[in-house]
């Protein structure tokens, strides 16, 4: 009887296997909605150019070496196809923004990065660190703006593949200066021109030193440049773990809590913030390079997916919008 | 009488020594015979990947007397538990003792070369991956190893070099794969497809047919998408996944008509797809019919199985509304 009973249970069972067999077929072959969606509206990003789709603009903040990280975090960005519309910089963001901006590749910048020395950007040497601060002489800049007019090719900001701009302090007049037209590299060395230890660049009949004073992160600019998402990369220094004890600490620390407050206020305009952990690193300190750019691909990696989501919401509501606001217009004809 | 207790007493001696040599003799062979048996022991619970015992196994053989050569083949052996049980630190100190035993051995090298690389210690990782290369010129591992770590770095034409090499040693479809990955990259689109078709053209599988239709529509050939979809559907007649990457790239190409009729076979053999309702429903808007859009995009709400499609379809409903 027992046995029996077994069977008849055993048969039922697979009975209901075979009578469900075929609609558990059907769930395996269910597609991934999100999955779906988002490769169509991923390529509607990269294959339609604006205003077909938001302008995007990557805002690269100021902070010396820490600033290679921008290197890595466009290796990231060129990597997922992601395009970039617009790029605006301050300091070091504008030196890493301009030379990418004229088209120079991913590669070759991260191989300059390699050979490149403040030697190479300023006129510092044993000597002039000396009278730098026996006779208050300070250092000039005089070899970035050549250096980068050699690599860019003396190019004026409308000649820029991508739209650029960067920022500046008027030294005389505490005014933010935005440039984003004429000569590239003046207004690039103006941007970097760290105040205290370089020469203020005349320009115009401006005083210019390093925008990062008055704006480190100029999200403003990108907006000003219409772009519609913005797209942060911070590389503020954790300050409050620096001990300043010479006047070159000392300035550079205060530069940095500076940094720090107007950076909080232009973050709050980004749609994405990248944060590469380089916080440790000293403006200083070029020799670090290859860590910076792994700390900028780390950073990119890390956040790619949610980026990406931004970018395809963002585009989906710009169709949309565009289509139903095109449609109503020829409803009202 | 003397004479015979020093008879007595020699073949005593004799007989102890005899014991001594047969009892050592049996000692060693003991010996020998028992870390044989561990060594199998420990090879066996490798095998069948318990790894913690064979450790423990490895650990004890170390004790035992062996050829450089075996110790080499223990301290591999206890290297690759302790990787498998993420000990990296300890599973570098494994290679290396193997290393040092057997310096000319690539697959020490090797050994080490991948635990730098699961630690991220980059450098290391190529300069032994490099090493294999010395000594072995055509290591298949290494070569891939290294385009990997390029490939990470983002240094895609270094990548796609080693990945190349790999191809002359033995090419296979997911090499050809990873490459179109890398001009991918690269924005190299008409490279990325002609690895892919590579990968096609030895292991065809559906996924690859829709990643390359949307490779060539990328560049804006929506024909040849279509061309290549509709290969994958002949392929695979009931995948709605292909059906509805046709439906789309007919859709960008301005073929409506199409993509209603492929979406409407989507939902004859599934009423309740909800992408298939979303995607009719912008059909019939871009073709101006609101009201059969506005109906579609409702559905596609109700049925959405993910956030982002129920997101959609109400942002797409509050512009038509």
């Amino acid at each position: 009887m027992n046995f029996r009973k077994t069977k008849l249970l055993r048969l039922t069972i697979l009975v209901i296997l075979f009578l469900i067999s075929p609609n558990l077929s059907a769930l395996s072959k269910e597609i991934d909605e999100e999955n779906f969606l988002t490769q169509y509206f991923w390529r509607e990003v990269i294959t339609l150019k604006p205003p077909e789709r938001p302008r995007i603009g990557l805002v690269l903040g100021g902070g010396g070496a820490r600033g290679l990280a921008h290197i890595g975090v466009f290796r990231v960005l060129e990597e997922a196809g992601l395009p970039v519309d617009i790029v605006t910089g301050t300091s070091v963001g504008a030196l890493v923004g301009a030379l990418y901006s004229s088209g120079i590749s991913i590669d070759r910048i991260e191989s300059m990065t390699e050979e490149i020395g403040w030697s190479d950007l300023t006129n510092i040497s044993a000597p002039s660190v000396v009278t730098l601060f026996l006779s208050e002489k300070l250092l000039s800049t005089e070899k970035m703006e050549k250096y980068i007019a050699d690599k860019i090719g003396n190019k004026r900001f409308d000649e820029l593949k991508i739209p650029f701009g960067c920022v500046a302090t008027d030294l005389r007049t505490g005014e933010k200066i935005i440039f984003y037209e004429g000569d590239v590299a003046p207004a690039v060395r103006a941007s970097a021109t760290i105040p205290g230890v370089f020469t203020p660049v005349e320009y115009r009949h401006r005083l210019l030193v390093d925008g990062g004073l008055v704006d480190n992160i100029p999200t403003d600019v990108a907006r000003m440049l219409k772009a519609d998402i913005i797209i942060a990369v911070n590389i503020s220094a954790d300050f409050t773990k620096n001990t300043p004890s010479n006047i070159m600490s000392v300035l550079s620390q205060s530069i940095s809590i500076q940094g720090e407050f107007l950076s909080g206020e232009q973050l709050k305009l980004t749609d994405l913030v990248i944060n590469p952990e380089v916080s440790d690193v000293g403006i200083h300190e070029l020799w670090r390079s290859r860590e910076c750019i792994d700390a900028g691909i780390v950073a990119t990696r890390k956040i790619m997916p949610k980026l990406k989501r931004l970018i395809i919401d963002r585009t989906y509501q710009w169709t949309i919008d565009q289509k139903v606001t095109a449609g109503s217009r020829t409803i009202e004809k | 009488m003397i004479k015979n207790k020093l008879i007595l007493s020699g073949l005593l001696m004799v007989v102890i020594h005899l014991l001594l040599v047969i009892f050592s003799s049996f000692y060693v062979y003991c010996a020998e015979r028992d870390k044989k048996v561990h060594l199998d022991i420990a090879n066996m619970y490798f095998s069948s990947g318990d790894y913690v015992s064979a450790l423990k196994e490895y650990t004890l053989l170390l004790d035992y007397q062996w050829s450089k050569e075996e110790f080499a083949g223990i301290f591999r052996n206890k290297g690759a538990c302790h990787e498998n049980i993420k000990q990296y630190d300890y599973a570098l100190d494994a290679f290396h003792q193997a290393v040092s035993l057997e310096p000319r051995n690539w697959i020490n090298q090797l050994n080490l070369a991948s635990v730098f690389e699961k630690t991220g210690l980059t450098e290391k990782a190529i300069e032994k991956y490099e090493e294999v290369l010395r000594l072995n010129k055509e290591n298949f591992e290494a070569r891939y190893g290294l385009g990997r770590i390029y490939q990470k770095l983002g240094l895609n034409s270094r990548a796609i070099e080693n990945y190349r090499q790999t191809l002359i040693i033995k090419p296979n479809a997911e090499i050809y794969r990873v490459i179109s990955k890398c001009y991918e990259s690269t924005r190299d689109w008409q490279m990325a497809c002609a690895m892919l078709k590579q990968a096609i053209s030895l292991a065809p599988n559906p996924e690859d047919y829709v990643h390359l239709s949307f490779l060539y529509s990328i560049q804006n050939q929506y024909d040849t998408a279509i061309q290549y979809l509709s290969t994958a559907l002949s392929n695979e007649p009931k995948s709605i996944d292909v059906m509805l990457h046709l439906a789309a790239a007919n859709f960008k190409k301005g073929n409506y008509e199409t993509t209603k009729n492929l979406l409407n076979v989507i939902l004859d053999m599934d009423s309740k797809n909800a992408v298939a309702h979303f995607f009719l429903g912008l059909v019939l808007y871009f073709e101006d019919n609101v009201s059969g859009s506005r109906i579609e995009i409702e559905k596609a709400r109700s049925l959405a199985k993910s956030e982002m499609l129920k997101e959609y379809s109400e942002y797409f409903i509050k512009k038509l509304n």
